[in-house]
């Protein structure tokens, strides 16, 4: 850490400036604001009355908080399982494979979709995924299959939004894992394969050791905006599947923008902000993450 | 005496100049009319800015007018108060206004309007659908609502053989011939019998079970939801049928309204249930295109229940209120008796003077290339005045269909809970429907939730 | 360098090997036949777009889905808007970032802790909880409706200041001995020495900034409600996802609606490659320090 007194601060303070400023502004006060009003119960043409913690009460009496708390859990915790440990897999295939320009293709594409908007991706896989002209549902009429409309479907709508969100993640967690891979010892292999491991081995016993901190990073990325999703249920819910993959954040959402009950919305909010910091604390404490010294 | 001379004076000086900023200030603020709008206006954003001008030359008024593209910023916006003159509404979010008390009265003002109060520029029953239990009414309509009905290929019928369907058996047997009999002969089995967006207009066949959509509320004020009780059970059970059978297209629950528009016109489905207004609306543009086209749509009045009863919906009154702290109430009014003359109904339908028509030498009026594309609707593609002849006359099929609507159309109540109810149903209808649970199950837990969320009585 | 590599003769490829390159090409193949289909039926005409069957290659040629996109929809429009936005929101977020990354190197900075503090604080607070406050933030400034409120949001953010921190860090002290010997300021430091040395974690930050403001749908969406500045994602938005009623009589069939889709996404293509060139550094720096 540096040491260095310089006599003056002041032009660091012109630099520090823009930053302070903008936290302060649009990040710091939003949130005080955001308080405020969750103590409120506001009228529709501004302002509001005190109420104190009645909203917070309403939200969790609420069956439908609850629910989207058990969709979001059932969601991410599907969405973090298989984005942690498929790319893993993917990752790990990659490695092995003697193609070198093959393999160098398959990481450019699959890391595509992570760049797209979900309404983007949403757009895309609406049009395949179609009971009318769609290509999923064309394939499944060639070989004689009923069409099934599955963005509409109340039982195949969950696994369709964790598989898509995967979809669009895959390629993100591959190229983080293999970027690990490629940065281990070459050394500690070459003293395998002079011990007579397999090839199976060397990945059992090295590399999936050896790739366990970058798992729990991976994890811990995943696991921080798990009760943050929105965008991708925001484009893809409909009228029939809006109910079954309401999650926090869309309930939050309908209940500000929607039905006009900012009170509650603001109290749901920060409900879920407490609980996601909290759970990132345990989770981070449990697992021994450090991050960047910042002292 | 000098002191009190000048405390005097100072003090005059002060009244002057105060009253003077306060007169001055209502001047300014008299100028500005802020109008927001999603539906009515310009259909670009070059048309917005000739629209919300051609507003102020008739108003004498600097007119902004905003067209937002979703329902989320006007919320947002009076939330954060902001303070508009006008707000374009429609009926459930006009209900939480009124609830808190935001939207001026205007009884008095439709009252004392040589224009509004006119009977043949609205019919003086028709108020009565936007007043408020209190006995005052806080909106001005925007145009004329008509209603929804099933609208069919009446050429197809008439390819076909078939007559136009009473029953619903009828209905069955002709939605069967439309998906079996390749009606617009292309030689590749893609038509649909029936396509909808959703459950929205689907009340022409539930009244066939005598079920009516949205609330009905009884003389103690009782709530319930027929399309959650038994009666709607075997409705489902019909519509289940034609979704097996392939008669009903699967997209139904995702569709938008476009996207079922879209259907009808490109050949791919023989019925849609959609509004008078359109059956107008789909003849026109089929003959743009093509001036021979045989394509003839039709509305009809849906099947019949077993005494002979139908019920088709009439549509939520779209309307125009002016928020309880808008800075320009008298202007706001002003716009608002505008808008139901000739010259409002002209902007509100045809659209921009010298943008959308122009008038030609001998007086009459001629549609631009983008007036054509605009169809004439602009927010008001029609309206209630019966002063103001169309200028290019009613499209074909229209005037038939009102028939229908006017004779079994009626409205449908809403409450400020409408909203959290339609998605409980929807959900459940859905897969009643598309098979995903029996009827009979479906409704059952349709009705539980309802009840357990007190959004019903009984 | 991948340490198998090194060992493996270069001749056989075992059975195992060839069942992995069926798998990736198998994996790039979900990967890629949605795409595929969205950009056949992009360039296909009216009239093979709603045709069944399968698209994976236009079956008729045709422009007539960009045109009615780009033209008769006015997609051009949000489209500029977006570039616009992209390229200054970008390029501010960069400068106002490194500045502020450069001010933590000095423990004794007075504000280093607020700062410190206001970063970890903006980190943990989810977007939508603050949402119609921040509407509120901006239209008291008077933002709403202008580019500024879209270029603005965002415009700093804690893990750009970090993973440009971790940068700074590795510059030898001696680069900054001598500049302040030859009499140089902070800021003067800042541009000609650091600036330079973390150009790859720069270019980094910069990729990704174009990523995510091109994608932007939040902030447009509450703040921008003239049609003449909506951004590239809302006008998206509008035409492929919401279930909403609308009053136009223009058939918009799937060609058009991949048409807006592909627009949707044609930045992200153009920068792609950059961000392959500099991707892998600056997850590295992320992923390796955990």
């Amino acid at each position: 850490m540096r040491r260095l007194k310089p006599r003056k601060y002041a032009q660091l303070y012109l630099m520090a400036l823009p930053t302070v400023l903008y936290f302060l502004v649009f990040s710091i006060y939003p949130v005080i604001q955001g308080l405020y009003m969750s103590t409120q119960k506001p009228l529709l043409l501004g302002g509001g009355v005190f109420v104190g913690l009645e909203n917070y009460r309403g939200v969790l009496k609420d069956r439908m908080f609850w629910r989207a708390l058990s969709t979001t859990l059932q969601l991410s915790g599907g969405t973090i399982a298989l984005g942690v440990l498929i790319p893993l897999i993917v990752a790990i295939a990659l490695n092995e494979l003697p193609l070198p320009r093959l393999r160098k293709f398959t990481q450019t594409i699959i890391y595509t979709p992570h760049l797209f908007s979900w309404v983007v991706v949403g757009g895309i896989w609406i049009q395949v995924l179609s009971p009318d002209g769609g290509l999923l549902n064309e394939l499944l009429n060639l070989v004689g299959l009923q069409k099934v409309h599955f963005l509409a479907d109340s039982m195949w709508i969950k696994p369709l939004i964790v598989l898509l969100s995967t979809w669009k993640g895959l390629g993100y967690n591959a190229v983080i894992y293999y970027a690990a891979i490629s940065s281990l010892d070459p050394e500690v292999y070459e003293a395998a394969t002079v011990d007579g491991a397999s090839r199976w081995q060397k990945i059992t016993k090295l590399t999936l050791p050896l790739l366990m901190p970058t798992v729990r990073v991976v994890f811990m990325l995943s696991a921080v905006g798990a009760l943050r999703i929105f965008d991708q249920i925001f484009v893809l819910r409909n009228a029939a599947t809006t109910r079954v993959i309401d999650v926090l954040m869309t309930y939050v959402y309908d209940l500000g923008m929607r039905q006009f009950n900012l009170g509650w919305a603001t109290a749901a909010s920060f409900m879920v902000t407490a609980v996601g910091i909290m759970t990132v604390g345990m989770l981070r404490k449990a697992m021994n993450v450090d991050q960047a010294d910042l002292s | 005496m000098n002191l009190l001379l000048r405390r005097r004076s100072s003090l005059l000086f002060v009244v002057v100049l105060v009253v003077t900023v306060m007169l001055g200030s209502m001047v300014v603020h008299a100028e500005k009319l802020r109008v927001v709008s999603s539906i009515s206006g310009g259909k670009t954003a070059e048309e917005s800015e000739l629209f919300a001008k051609e507003v102020g030359e008739a108003l004498g008024l600097e007119v902004e007018w905003i067209r937002p593209s979703g329902d989320e910023y006007l919320q947002t916006a009076l939330r954060s108060g902001e303070r508009f003159d006008l707000i374009y509404l429609n009926t459930p979010f006009m209900d939480q206004l009124v609830d808190q008390g935001a939207l001026l009265p205007l009884t008095d003002f439709i009252k004392n309007s040589p224009i509004l109060s006119d009977p043949t520029v609205i019919p003086t029953e028709d108020w009565e659908m936007i007043r408020y239990p209190d006995g005052h009414i806080y909106s001005v309509f925007n145009k004329y609502e008509g209603g929804t009905l099933p609208t069919v290929r009446a050429d197809w019928l008439e390819k076909l053989g078939l007559e136009v369907p009473q029953t619903l058996d009828d209905f069955y047997n002709v939605l069967k011939a439309f998906v079996e009999q390749d009606p617009d002969g292309n030689g590749i089995d893609d038509t649909y019998g029936l396509s909808t967006s959703g459950l929205y207009d689907i009340q022409g066949f539930m009244g066939a079970f005598g079920v009516k959509a949205r609330y009905v509320i009884d003389e103690d004020g009782r709530r319930t939801i027929p399309y959650a009780s038994e009666a709607a059970i075997p409705a489902y059970e019909w519509l289940n049928m034609l979704y097996r059978e392939g008669l009903l297209d699967p997209n139904f629950v995702t569709n938008s309204t476009a996207d079922m528009r879209n259907l009808f016109l490109a050949d791919r489905v023989g019925m849609v249930t959609y509004w008078d207004m359109w059956v107008g609306l789909f003849n026109a543009t089929r003959l743009q295109e093509d001036p021979n086209t045989e394509f003839r749509a039709m509305g009809i009045a849906g099947p019949e229940g077993p005494n002979g009863e139908r019920i088709l919906r009439r549509g939520d009154p779209s309307i125009w209120a002016i928020p309880a702290n808008a800075q320009n109430p008298e202007g706001a009014k002003r716009f608002l008796e505008f808008w139901h003359t000739e010259a409002g109904i002209i902007l509100g339908s045809v659209g921009v003077k010298g943008y959308d028509y122009i008038i030609k030498e001998d007086g009459t009026m001629e549609l631009t290339e983008i007036g054509v594309a605009h169809n004439m609707d602009h927010g008001v593609p029609r309206w209630y005045n019966t002063n103001v002849e169309a200028p290019f006359g009613s499209l074909p099929g229209v005037k038939e269909a009102e028939v229908f609507v006017n004779k079994y159309a009626t409205l449908e109540i809403s409450t400020a809970d409408w909203p959290r109810a339609e998605a409980i149903v929807n959900d459940y209808a859905f897969r009643a429907i598309t098979g995903q649970m029996t009827a009979e199950a479906a409704v059952k837990k349709m009705h539980e939730e309802l009840m357990a969320a007190n959004l019903i009585d009984y | 360098m991948v340490p198998e590599q090194v060992n493996k003769k270069k001749s056989k490829l075992n059975i195992v090997d060839l069942l992995l390159a069926a798998a990736m090409v198998g994996l790039i193949a979900v990967m890629v036949i949605p795409l595929l289909n969205a950009l056949a039926l992009s360039f296909s005409s009216n009239r093979a777009a709603v045709q069944p069957g399968i698209h994976l290659w236009p079956k008729e040629f045709s422009l007539i889905g960009y045109q009615t996109a780009w033209r008769k929809l006015e997609v051009w429009r949000p489209f500029m808007n977006s570039i616009f936005v992209t390229a200054v929101g970008s390029f501010l977020h960069m400068w106002a970032s490194s500045m502020a990354a450069y001010t933590m190197l000095y423990k004794d900075f007075p504000l280093r802790g607020l700062i410190v503090g206001l970063m970890l604080f903006s980190m943990t607070v989810p977007g939508e909880a603050i949402m119609v406050p921040l509407y509120i933030v901006n239209k008291d400034l008077g933002l709403l409706n202008t580019y500024t409120s879209l270029i603005i949001a965002g415009m700093v953010s804690g893990f750009t200041i970090l993973l440009l921190f971790n940068y700074f860090r590795g510059v030898p002290e001696s680069l900054m001995e001598a500049a302040r010997l030859d009499g140089a300021g902070d800021f003067t430091i800042y541009a000609k020495v650091f600036l330079p040395v973390s150009k790859p974690g720069l270019a980094a930050v910069g990729l990704f900034q174009i990523v995510g403001r091109w994608n932007q749908f939040r902030e447009p969406l509450l703040y921008i409600t003239q049609r003449a500045k909506i951004t590239i994602q809302i006008a998206l938005r509008e035409l492929v996802v919401l279930d909403e009623a609308t009053s136009g009589t223009d058939i918009v069939l799937a060609n058009t609606r991949m048409a807006a889709v592909m627009i949707g996404l044609s930045v992200l293509i153009v920068v792609f490659p950059f961000i392959q060139k500099h991707f892998v550094q600056g997850i590295t720096l992320g992923a390796t320090k955990g």
